[in-house]
């Protein structure tokens, strides 16, 4: 009879425990959604030392060569990043649109700005709207190892109703390292040489300062190689086969076709 | 509480509170892990929607001030947001639950505070922080829902709940099995206990295994062994004791019967002389019996309190003491008595090994021989003595019987010899306190021999004897 009543008594001592986690965690939520706090800024993004003022778009910090095609193949290798402030040395969100307006009009003045061969242009070469994110790439070792500064870019983007000019700007030179061009017109007429002549331009805008070694292009693009370098400028042209028709408040109807052009720092090997 | 209801007791206890408690652990790890997750998502989502705003407030300073654009910006933003101005007043909020007046204190310039807010069916994170444009500020609000990763978490301790009554039923079987398993082993020890107290001393458990139980069980048969053996040994005992009393009983009652049988006679009328002569003749023979079997019980009774002590005797000394006594006895008899020892030293208590040939030789001419040879001789490391006859002789068969308290081969002979039946087994007694025993040989008709060996000393007894 004892025997019996011991293993009752377990039975329901086991039953009421399942009940225990269920009472534990329903008083663990209450206390989460009782308090608030202060994030921790764990900012793994190390301030940029040089001696070169940082962040001065008239003095801006250099970069080796050597160093920039580090970055660029870790850009390549990486396929996650995280959003972060600006940290010393690196350029604000201000100075970020300010170096995307001038490498517009530095490729505009080079004749190299794709927009300037539109058949009719339609809105500005900036856009009406922009925004601006500062992201870094996370390296292998993972997300909380900390980065330099050189690895994070600007990613500021200009768009209107017939452009989208989107550029990667590296947030301590404030070079422009990619860049990708969505435009609507009714016709293009780009010049011949124009892949040839707008990498070069890219490439000097890039601050890679070493000479061409070779070119190469074909229908969908082009490839600019650099001597003593692994770096090379790459050239993606996309035109779009559709015709995109839509209709005015006049009723007039109007027709255009779409272009995609992107340019980036590659790195062979 | 019998030892199977604790040791299930404590084995569904122990694994009960186990698996709760790494349940527990493991869920609020997981929980732990998936709350810092969305933190860092939130707040990811918040950097972004504080970049989109500052990049729209960067083209259009005014924008702010226009709550159609502000509206239209918030609307473009991918999660729900919401703008205070300075004095915390509502600018713009489509966020679906309502911010405590904690997360505005939290957020001081630079930071980014967070609430966990619950409206309704909807959970979620709320982040605050400043956007600062020129000398002014604002507040942004982002919400992010975390009702999905709530949800997963209720589901998995939903889920824990059901796996730990699964598991707890299963183990419960197991445990029942398992309790049975352990303390089957010893509930045999204890019944085996129980029929051995009974009077069954032959039980006896089947032992398997190496183990506490194992030993146990072995420890059990050991101590088995021993009791069946110390019961057989004290059953003999008692029997022995029995026997003696019955025959001690019977030895007194046979002469007192006659010893009041004679005086009765004498008290109760008047004899002729010769009648009163033959009647005390016998009363003095029976009471010399009597006497004689008195003296005898308590040599027996010495032999078995007493702590001897052994040494070396000269065996010539010994024979020729033993010679004195018989000599006069023999010639009275018409015995004759011949005595022959070799050189030696014995290891024997002097009295004892007098009383012990004594008796021998005693019944030796009880038994109606005409010759008597007393003989002591080496035979390799042990010297021996031995008594030999040529009376009646005893039957092969009671040979085993005759070292028997009380025992007589012909107790009419023995009687009227005034023999008691104990002088074999005083012998008996004696020879066992010397290390020996008696041999006796005999064919029942020509006599008996009746030896025994001792411990036979070197020459170095014999030269400290010298």
């Amino acid at each position: 009879m004892v025997s019996l009543l011991g293993v009752l008594l377990v039975m329901l001592l086991a039953y009421a425990g399942s009940y225990v986690p269920g009472l534990l965690f329903a008083e663990r939520e209450r206390r989460l959604f009782a308090g608030c706090g202060i994030m921790e800024m764990e900012e793994t993004v190390l301030p940029w030392e040089e001696d070169q003022p940082a962040g001065d778009a008239n003095a801006q910090s250099r970069l080796e060569t050597e160093r920039i095609e580090q970055v660029i193949r870790t850009w390549k290798e990486s396929d996650r990043e995280f959003l972060h402030e600006p940290v010393e040395g690196q350029l604000s969100m201000e100075e970020a649109f300010e170096a995307g307006q001038e490498w517009i009009n530095a490729m505009s003045g080079a004749g190299c700005y794709p927009l300037d061969y539109a058949g009719s242009k339609a809105g500005s070469a900036y856009g009406d709207h922009a925004s601006a994110v500062l992201v870094a790439t996370i390296g292998s070792e993972g997300e909380n190892q900390p980065r330099e500064s050189y690895y994070s870019c600007w990613n500021v983007i200009f768009y209107n109703e017939d452009t989208k000019v989107r550029l990667w700007i590296n947030a301590v030179t404030g070079q422009v390292w990619e860049a990708e061009l969505i435009m609507y017109a009714q016709e293009w007429n780009l010049p011949e040489d124009f892949a040839c002549d707008s990498l070069v331009k890219f490439l000097e805008l890039s601050g890679v300062e070493n000479a061409a070694a070779g070119f190469a292009e074909n229908r969908l693009g082009a490839v600019l190689y650099l001597e003593g370098t692994s770096i090379c400028g790459e050239m993606e042209r996309e035109d779009a086969e559709w015709i995109y028709v839509w209709s005015e408040d006049d009723g007039t109807k109007r027709e255009r076709r779409c272009m995609r052009i992107s340019y980036r720092l590659g790195v062979i090997g | 509480m019998r030892l199977f209801t604790k040791i299930f007791f404590c084995f569904m206890l122990v694994f009960g509170a186990a698996f709760q408690a790494s349940g527990y652990l493991l869920i609020s790890h997981s929980f732990e892990n998936d709350a810092a997750q969305e933190k860092r998502y939130a707040l990811e989502q918040f950097r972004y929607c504080k970049y989109m705003v500052q990049s729209s407030v960067y083209r259009q300073p005014e924008l702010l001030e226009d709550r159609e654009e502000v509206g239209r910006m918030a609307r473009s933003l991918p999660v729900n947001a919401a703008f205070y101005g300075p004095e915390r007043e509502e600018l713009y909020c489509s966020l679906d639950t309502i911010p405590g007046e904690a997360v505005f204190e939290e957020a001081a310039p630079g930071e980014v505070s967070y609430q966990f807010a619950k409206e309704r069916e909807k959970e979620s994170i709320l982040m605050c922080g400043r956007i600062t444009q020129g000398q002014e500020y604002f507040y942004l609000i982002t919400e992010t829902d975390i009702s999905a990763m709530l949800a997963d978490q209720r589901e998995t301790v939903g889920y824990f709940k059901r796996l730990y009554l699964a598991v707890t039923g299963v183990g419960f079987l197991f445990i029942l099995l398992l309790a049975g398993f352990l303390t089957g082993p010893i509930n045999r020890v204890s019944a085996a206990a129980r029929r051995m107290a009974q009077g069954s001393y032959k039980e006896r458990i089947r032992t398997a295994g190496k183990d506490e139980i194992g030993q146990l069980a072995e420890n059990f048969n050991r101590m088995a062994q021993t009791v069946e053996e110390k019961m057989e040994e004290m059953s003999a005992m008692v029997r022995q004791k029995e026997d003696f009393v019955a025959n001690f009983a019977h030895e007194m009652k046979t002469p007192l019967t006659s010893v009041i049988g004679y005086a009765d006679m004498l008290c109760g009328r008047e004899l002729p002389a010769r009648q009163v002569r033959e009647a005390a003749e016998y009363i003095v023979r029976e009471g010399m019996r009597l006497e004689a079997l008195a003296f005898k019980l308590m040599d027996l009774s010495a032999l078995s309190r007493q702590d001897f002590r052994l040494e070396w005797l000269e065996v010539p000394e010994i024979f020729d003491h033993m010679a004195k006594g018989m000599e006069p006895v023999c010639r009275d008899e018409g015995i004759r008595f011949h005595m022959e020892a070799q050189e030696g030293m014995v290891w024997a208590e002097f009295d004892l090994l007098v009383t012990l040939l004594v008796n021998l030789l005693d019944n030796a001419a009880k038994a109606d021989s005409t010759e008597i040879r007393l003989e002591g001789k080496r035979e390799g490391e042990r010297y021996r003595i031995t008594v030999r006859d040529n009376g009646k002789g005893i039957a092969p068969g009671e040979i085993g019987r005759v070292t028997e308290a009380f025992y007589m081969g012909d107790k009419s002979r023995s009687r009227k010899r005034h023999g008691s039946g104990l002088g074999l087994s005083l012998a008996e007694r004696i020879a066992e306190i010397h290390g020996s025993r008696l041999v006796i040989t005999s064919d029942g008709r020509s006599g008996t021999d009746v030896s025994i060996w001792l411990g036979l000393g070197g020459e170095g007894e014999m030269r400290d004897e010298a």
